[in-house]
């Protein structure tokens, strides 16, 4: 201390300075933060039983719900969303399958886009692809850290309407040809113009405005909509396949991000409902039945919770009764 | 003012403060940093048409923003020590109890690196430092200062409950509906920010109010022609979800820049780094930084707070 109060104070300041930023740089170029996550977990506990695409299958009925906000995103004109304020999801997997059920309230149900300005629900799941060293951005993942979209649409799900339901006058007199030549979105390999691929859309993005369908549609889906909510389920195998593809490993960690769509409210495109990355934990253990350990945990977490906060407020409300100095 | 009448009155505690308020300013500044160019910048450029034109100056900003992250960090690191060892030169009850908070948080950020402890009882550690500081602070403080901070607080505690419950269902014990405690911490952060400049005994000037007017005006701007981007960088940094009135959102910008300018236009250099610390952390659990950020800027304003010691010198004179 002694050699220390001998250095000249600005000295002293521009060395402590130099420190800290050779420091900083040093932990960048190692990579090494000593910060953590502390965002909301998605737990996919291992299941007993196939989930299959029934979101109303038992086995989700023994699985907890995590309740992820969401807030208005508009990555393009018109701007808006954000009519949906939370989504509950659940995760599972069985037999290296990833199962993910979501489950939101909408008042309408809307799955039809027969008209320009019918939109359809719909819900997506957003993951870092196999491939990225980084956690990609949330909008659309960036040029060096790609991201895997997995999107369920209601029309989909609910087929290709015949426009004579919606017009009901209308007359076509004869379509030259069946060939894809004709019909245009088809031949361009829009996945949204070949109802035999499902419900879900399997697609892949390195940044905003690069979306596209990937080369391997292997997610399958399937939602249902009662009581005012939609309640979807999303399955994929955990290999992925490609490295622009999302991969799982039960035992390991990986980034997730919904979106919603509500149709009724003109929300398409990047007009939504969006979470921030939560962490999906692909658990190695079997679905939890709510044992004692457990409970002993939770119950240990609360009571120092609330020992803590409550002595805090009587120390604040204490210190708010002493005499204080005036301004 | 506070440190310096500190130093005058009482010279045996004074070193620590004085030591503390230049890391605390280059720490509110190194996070204001990180926040706009990492947090903010970057995370919304990728929006920027044809970026891929502006590829390397892309590059160059986002390793800047990362460098500033880093940089908060190590400042971090050495604040919290810092702080620590001052507030416990204090001596009094108190002071001691926000160094005892900042202790709790340290081990909580060294359990969550090394994940040695449940998740639920670092999410219960975590909110728990938090209260405990703000306490401290509210021990410290005037009664104005107090419930502001409190407002802070209690916002930040039904947020990382929020997550606390959350992250019990993700452990498959049970489930909860938690959009209330969303819902009211969105409210209470409101209120922090709108009450910060009458908190703080801050009267703007001239300047100050011209400037708080223009960042209200600009932010309800922003939230009239994009507030979805807006949006989903407050939900992503501040843990707020934005389902309030734009105008609320413009006000508490706008009075969360007087109170600062104020401070900083006092030469209230202590506070005012305190309160950037805890804008930058934002409210609810997001990672170790972030909380560390608000407790540094918790510890921060207790020390600045008056000492009653102090006062009744005052009155005996």
């Amino acid at each position: 201390m002694h050699v220390l109060n001998r250095i000249p104070p600005r000295l002293f300041s521009l060395g402590a300075l130099a420190v800290v930023l050779l420091v900083a740089g040093a932990l960048q170029l190692a990579d090494a933060n000593p910060a953590a996550s502390q965002t909301m977990t998605l737990t996919a506990w291992t299941a007993d039983s196939d989930p299959g695409l029934d979101p109303s299958a038992a086995v989700w009925k023994r699985t907890q719900f995590i309740q992820a906000p969401l807030t208005a995103q508009a990555g393009s004109y018109a701007a808006g969303g954000g009519s949906i304020p939370v989504v509950w999801a659940r995760a599972l997997h069985y037999n290296d399958t990833l199962y993910v059920r979501l489950e939101w309230e909408d008042a309408t149900q809307d799955d039809t886009t027969l008209k320009v300005e019918q939109f359809s629900d719909a819900v997506a799941l957003e993951f870092p692809a196999k491939a990225v060293a980084t956690v990609p951005s949330v909008c659309m993942g960036q040029a060096d850290a790609g991201v895997n979209i997995w999107q369920w649409r209601a029309d989909s799900e609910a087929g290709v309407a015949d426009p004579s339901d919606r017009y009901a006058n209308a007359l076509v007199d004869m379509y030259p040809s069946k060939d894809d030549l004709y019909y245009t979105a088809r031949a361009v390999g829009n996945p949204y113009a070949k109802p035999d691929q499902g419900p879900v859309q399997n697609l892949v993005a390195q940044a905003f405005g690069t979306i596209g369908p990937a080369g391997i549609q292997d997610v399958h889906g399937s939602g249902v909509y009662q009581d005012g909510r939609w309640s979807v389920v999303f399955a994929r195998p955990f290999a992925g396949g490609a490295n622009d593809l999302a991969t799982f490993t039960a035992g390991t960690k990986t980034d997730i991000a919904i979106a919603v769509w509500n149709g009724s409210d003109g929300d398409r495109n990047g007009r939504k409902a969006i979470s921030q990355f939560l962490t999906l934990n692909i658990s190695g253990a079997g679905l939890p039945g709510g044992g004692s350990s457990h409970w002993l945990v939770l119950s240990l977490a609360a009571g120092t919770l609330l020992v803590i906060v409550a002595g805090g407020v009587v120390l604040g409300i204490i210190g708010l009764r002493e005499e204080k100095p005036t301004a | 003012m506070i440190a310096r009448d500190v130093v005058r009155s009482r010279p045996a505690v004074a070193p620590p403060v004085v030591q503390l308020e230049p890391v605390a300013v280059a720490l509110a500044v190194a996070s204001v940093i990180e926040l706009m160019v990492l947090r903010a910048f970057t995370r919304t450029a990728v929006h920027i048409p044809a970026l891929s034109a502006l590829q390397r100056p892309y590059e160059f900003i986002s390793t800047f923003g990362r460098y500033s992250y880093f940089v908060a960090v190590v400042l971090l690191l050495v604040a919290f020590p810092v702080a620590v060892v001052a507030l416990w030169c204090r001596g009094d009850f108190a002071a001691r109890m926000a160094a005892a908070a900042l202790l709790l948080f340290s081990f909580v950020a060294v359990a969550a690196r090394s994940r040695a402890v449940d998740i639920l009882v670092l999410d219960a550690l975590t909110i728990g430092a938090v209260v405990l500081a703000a306490a401290a602070v509210a021990s410290r403080g005037q009664w104005r200062a107090s419930l502001v901070v409190a407002a802070f607080a209690a916002a930040f505690a039904l947020q990382g409950t929020s997550s606390f419950l959350q992250d019990a269902a993700s452990q498959g014990l049970a489930s909860f509906e938690t959009r209330w405690l969303l819902w009211a911490a969105e409210w209470l952060a409101l209120l922090f920010a709108a009450a910060a400049p009458l908190g703080f005994a801050v009267r703007p000037s001239r300047w100050g109010l011209v400037l708080s007017i223009a960042v209200a005006a600009f932010t309800f701007a922003v939230l009239l022609a994009n507030g979805s981007t807006f949006k989903v960088l407050l939900l992503w940094n501040e843990g707020l979800a934005g389902t309030l009135p734009s105008a609320g959102y413009a006000v508490a910008a706008g009075s969360l820049t007087a109170a600062v300018f104020g401070l900083l236009q006092h030469r209230r250099a202590l506070p005012a780094a305190g309160l950037v610390l805890l804008i930058s952390g934002g409210i609810g659990l997001h990672s170790t930084y972030q909380t560390g950020l608000v407790l540094a800027g918790l510890a921060v304003i207790c020390l600045a707070a008056r000492e009653p010691a102090l006062a009744a010198h005052a009155k005996v004179k």
